[in-house]
Order: structure tokens, then C-alpha cells, then sequence
């Protein structure tokens, strides 16, 4: 069923854009796709892929049908693929399919799986021909919840005031539940954390979350201002585990090696889970500024067989400014600096040195260049350089601690073409 | 008369014969045209605004509100830069947003003014525009506020 589904998609981009259709569209559905593929290659550090011998494993692809069944009511639905190094491999998901229905201009309701609303770009995130720069910046949009936190299932509810000497103003709640996977990021990075402990997430789930958005389009031309945030309820983790927690068991007051509690399961359960963003958007003719800050704070418990025992809060905070100028039909380019503290306890990083990793393991620092050339209306091809201080990445490759260096350059490539 | 003194003088006047022509191009105003279901005779500039950018959905007595854009470039770009102070590629790229998201379709084009008349007078509670040169008494022109 996936392959037909990437062998439909595959023959529906190579005729309309070799047609030169901008879109399709019988009499009532409206037919919009693209695909990315790109290169990635880092001087040191596998960065979300084997990225030191260079690697093709980067590309995502969608499909889109929307068709208005009344005025004001409209339903549509997305098919979305993509592959990052270990993650995505192509498999053929729904990225958003639901139904939108207009009552007022203050108030729309959706229903069924929706884009999460968090930021200025995430919703838009998959789609690389809608932005400057190939990759986000990862204070904000770090690729630890990316699958997670794509869409959410369930009820939304938006609308805006009409435009005012105040500016506008516009909102949107979305209420449900979200894709965690096993093999997804946020497990990946839980196996990474207990490596010592040999962790296979079994489960991942949670009860429910919910995202808001709150923007003010200002009366000045061109510039908005955003709050988003969402809280994750519930979350939880059983994993299998193949390791021991060093422990004294024949009170001698040695610890001998080999020498502990063994561990063969484990129960995480969240105790909060939350996040929350400003932004700042200047948009004017061909030039676009961009600014956000985001702070988040996680915490659970967790069971290895011997009881609940409250984890380290682990707050998170990260903010970018970013830079993109259309110099002219054809050439873009794009400008930022990000900075993240994936643990605002250990900015120093002594924390990682107390857990025999390095210290830069505690920031990430990152200086941006794109360029993008728009060659026509249906294709555009990005070329990228990153210069980063420290590795507070997300960690997907299971990089070693002795293998990783401070200072490392990201090379991005990439080619969309889109109707 | 020298050959100097000849290009003294033709220069200047090619010069203000191509600034004419060009300048010529804006020289119709754009107008706003609505079906005659339409109760308003008024618009202000942020309600046509808002409607092209998909934000006011419904008139005032709750009908819905359909818009309609001409593709001509020159047309589409005059309306765009006044009406909603952004460029086509800005235009373009806010839709595609939308598009891509599922939160909305593109807008519908027309091509050439008796099309976009056509489209308007049998619409109900639609919204076009179009250069005042062209005569119309099909749709009712709004007052734009």
C-alpha cells in the first residue's frame, strides 16, 4: 500500500510539473504537491545522518487534495513522507487530514488531524519550498520533536478580529492527541539519554495535549507578533533494559565492578511536560526578519524495578534571529544565528563532564548562510553552510563522547519542486 | 542644425514620450467591483484586505464573501501593492502557506476584465476589481472608504 502510494506521488509531480501546472484542480478538488531532496555532509560530528562521509538520506515528499463541500465548510487531507538518516525512511504517513468549518470570522472549528500550531513555522516546516534556509533553527524546531509534535488528532478552534488602528488579532486552540513512535525522535533521544542501560523503547503514549496560538498582526505594515505554547499530559515510556545501576549490595562499602541492581524494565512517566514560544515577524516586500525565543520544562519519574524516584527537571530554552532577502526573482538569501541550552542547569556543561561527556554537550550555537535560487515557479534549489559551537543537539547517530568535536560545519543541498 | 544640437532636443522628448507611456500604465485608477446581492455600497481599505487575505469571510448579514483576482501581472500587481501592500511573490507565498496546510485554497484567477465582470455579476456576494477604463454596469462599483 506505501509503495503505491509513492509510486502514485511519483508520477503525479513528474507529469504536472513537466506540464507546468502550478496545481491541479478538477471542478471541486484542488490537487498541490512537492519534493525535496537533499544532500548533508558536516566535517565532524554525524549530525542526524552519517553526515562526515556525506548522505543523501535527507528528502520529503507530500501530496494535498482540498475540496469545498459548502461556502464555508472546506475538507482535505495531506500524505507526507520523508527520510533523516534513521528517521522517516520514506514511510508514507497522513500528515494532516480534517474538515474546517467557517461559522464566523472569529470562529472556525476543525476536526480530525491538523498541523500543530506552535511557532511561526511549524505548521510549514515539511514544506522546504515555503522558506529561505534549508534547516530550521534548531533553538526553536529541534528535530527531537519533529515527528511528535507535526500534527495533532482531534478539535481545534481559530478565528481572527477584524483589522482595527489596533492591528489584528488572531488565535487558535487545538485540543488531542499526538503521533509519538517508537523509533520516533523523542524515543531515540530517551534510548540515548539510559545508553548505559541498554534501553529499547517497548511504548510511548500519553493522554492528551493541547497547543495554543495567540498572534497580533500590529498596524504597522508588515509585523506580527506570535505566543504559542503547548502542554503534553500524561506521557509515558515502558522500555526493556539490559543493564545495572552500581550499587553496594553486600554494604562492604565498596562498589566492585560489575557490582549493582540489575534492570531489565523501565516505566517513565512524565510529571510535566510543557513549552512555550514568542515571536517576531517583520515582513516587508523582500525582506523578511524573523525572531524567536522559547522556554520548555520537562520532568517525570521513573521505575527500573524498585520503585518511583523523581527524575532532574530538564528545562529547555533557545532563541534564533534570522535574516532572509529576496534579492531579486531568482536569488534569495538568508542570514541566523541560533542559540540553545537543551538543560538550563548545566549551561556550563558540567553536567555532561559529571556523565563522562564533554561539556560544549550542553549548548549548541549557530551561524546560518543560505542562499536559495527560485530556477522557476515550480522548482527551487537552496545550497546552506552552518558553523556551530558545541553539540546540545539532538543526538539520533549515538555519536561518541571521545568522536565529537566543539567546533563542526554542516553543508545542506537541496532541490524542491513543488505544484 | 548640428547633429549635437538635434539629439539635445530628441533625447529630452524621447524621454518624456517613454515616461508617458510608461506612467500611462498606472494611470486608471482600480476600481472594486461586487455582485449586485452585495447590500453595501461602501468598503474600507482593511475589509478588502482582510477578504483577499482570507480573514473576513462573511458580509455583514452573514453571507459568504468569494473573491476573485485578475491574472493580468501589471493589474494584479497595482490591486496588490495598494489594496494590500504586498507583492505577488508575497501574495503567492501566503497562499501557498495555506494551501500546504489545509487551511485554504488558492484564490481563483480570472483572465481579463469581461471575465472578471462575468464572474462577479454571477456570484453572489463576490468581490473583484478591475481598471476604471472599462465600462460596466452588470456589478455595482464600491466606494472605497
Amino acid at each position: 500500500m506505501k509503495k503505491t502510494i509513492l509510486l502514485f506521488i511519483s508520477a503525479a509531480f513528474i507529469f504536472f510539473t513537466a506540464s507546468g501546472a502550478e496545481c491541479f484542480e478538477t471542478d471541486d478538488i484542488s490537487i498541490h504537491g512537492f519534493l525535496s531532496q537533499g544532500y548533508l555532509k558536516t566535517d565532524h560530528n554525524n549530525y542526524l545522518a552519517d553526515t562526515e562521509d556525506g548522505t543523501f538520506q535527507f528528502n520529503e515528499f507530500g501530496i494535498n487534495f482540498t475540496a469545498p463541500i459548502l461556502d464555508d465548510f472546506r475538507v482535505g487531507m495531506q500524505f507526507f513522507g520523508r527520510d533523516l538518516g534513521s528517521e522517516g525512511n520514506d514511510e508514507v504517513v497522513v500528515d494532516w487530514a480534517y474538515g474546517d468549518y467557517r461559522w464566523r470570522d472569529w470562529l472556525g472549528i476543525r476536526f480530525g488531524k491538523m498541523k500543530l500550531a506552535y511557532g511561526l513555522y511549524n505548521e510549514i516546516r515539511e514544506m522546504d519550498m515555503l522558506r529561505t534556509s534549508v534547516m530550521l533553527p534548531q533553538s526553536v524546531y529541534t528535530e527531537l520533536w519533529r515527528d511528535a509534535l507535526s500534527s495533532i488528532k482531534g478539535l481545534g478552534f481559530y478565528g481572527n478580529s477584524p483589522s482595527s488602528l489596533m492591528g489584528s488579532f488572531s488565535y487558535e486552540y487545538q485540543i488531542g492527541v499526538l503521533a509519538f513512535k517508537n523509533d520516533g525522535g523523542f524515543s531515540k533521544a530517551f534510548e540515548d539519554a539510559l545508553s548505559y542501560l541498554n534501553i529499547d523503547v517497548k511504548d510511548i503514549d500519553h493522554d492528551y495535549a493541547y497547543t495554543y496560538a495567540l498572534t497580533w498582526e500590529t498596524p504597522f505594515d508588515g509585523l506580527r507578533f506570535r505566543l504559542s505554547g503547548h502542554d503534553i499530559y500524561g506521557l509515558r515510556i515502558n522500555a526493556d533494559a539490559s543493564g545495572f545501576i552500581p550499587y553496594d549490595l553486600n554494604r562492604d562499602g565498596i562498589i566492585s565492578p560489575g557490582e549493582g541492581l540489575p534492570v531489565k524494565s523501565i516505566d517513565y512517566r512524565t510529571v510535566k511536560q510543557k513549552a512555550w514560544t514568542i515571536s517576531a515577524e517583520y515582513a516587508y516586500r523582500d525582506l523578511v526578519i524573523a525572531g524567536e525565543y522559547l522556554e520548555g520544562d520537562f520532568q517525570g519519574r521513573m521505575n527500573i524495578g524498585y520503585g518511583f524516584a523523581l527524575r532532574p527537571s530538564l528545562p529547555v530554552k533557545g532563541w534564533y534571529l534570522a535574516i532572509s532577502y529576496r534579492c531579486n526573482p531568482v536569488l534569495s538569501l538568508g542570514l541566523s544565528y541560533s542559540d540553545l541550552y537543551p538543560n538550563t542547569n548545566d549551561e556550563d556543561g558540567d553536567l555532561q563532564v559529571g556523565n563522562g561527556r564533554n561539556d560544549f554537550e550542553a549548548w549548541l550555537k549557530t551561524w546560518t548562510f543560505s542562499t536559495r535560487f527560485d530556477i522557476n515557479k515550480s522548482w527551487v534549489v537552496k545550497f546552506e553552510t552552518s558553523y556551530n559551537d558545541g553539540w546540545g543537539a539532538y543526538d539520533s547517530m549515538g555519536n561518541k563522547a571521545d568522536d565529537l568535536e566543539r567546533y563542526w560545519w554542516l553543508f545542506a543541498a537541496k532541490a524542491t519542486v513543488s505544484f | 542644425m548640428t547633429k549635437n544640437k538635434s539629439s539635445k532636443i530628441i533625447i529630452p522628448i524621447l524621454f518624456i514620450f517613454f515616461s508617458l507611456i510608461a506612467s500611462s500604465a498606472f494611470a486608471f485608477e482600480t476600481i472594486i467591483i461586487a455582485n449586485n446581492s452585495v447590500s453595501l455600497d461602501k468598503i474600507s481599505r482593511d475589509d478588502i484586505r482582510d477578504i483577499f487575505l482570507g480573514k473576513k469571510t462573511k458580509w455583514s448579514d452573514g453571507s459568504n464573501i468569494k473573491f476573485y483576482l485578475l491574472k493580468r501581472p501589471s493589474d494584479q500587481e497595482k490591486f496588490l501593492s495598494e489594496y494590500l501592500r504586498k507583492t505577488p511573490a508575497e501574495y503567492e507565498h501566503f497562499w501557498m502557506q495555506k494551501v500546504f496546510t489545509g487551511k485554504g485554497l488558492m484564490p481563483e484567477m480570472v483572465e481579463g476584465y469581461k471575465n472578471m465582470v462575468d464572474a462577479v455579476s454571477k456570484t453572489e456576494g463576490s468581490l473583484g476589481f478591475l481598471s476604471d477604463a472599462v465600462p460596466i454596469d452588470q456589478v455595482k462599483i464600491m466606494v472605497v472608504e
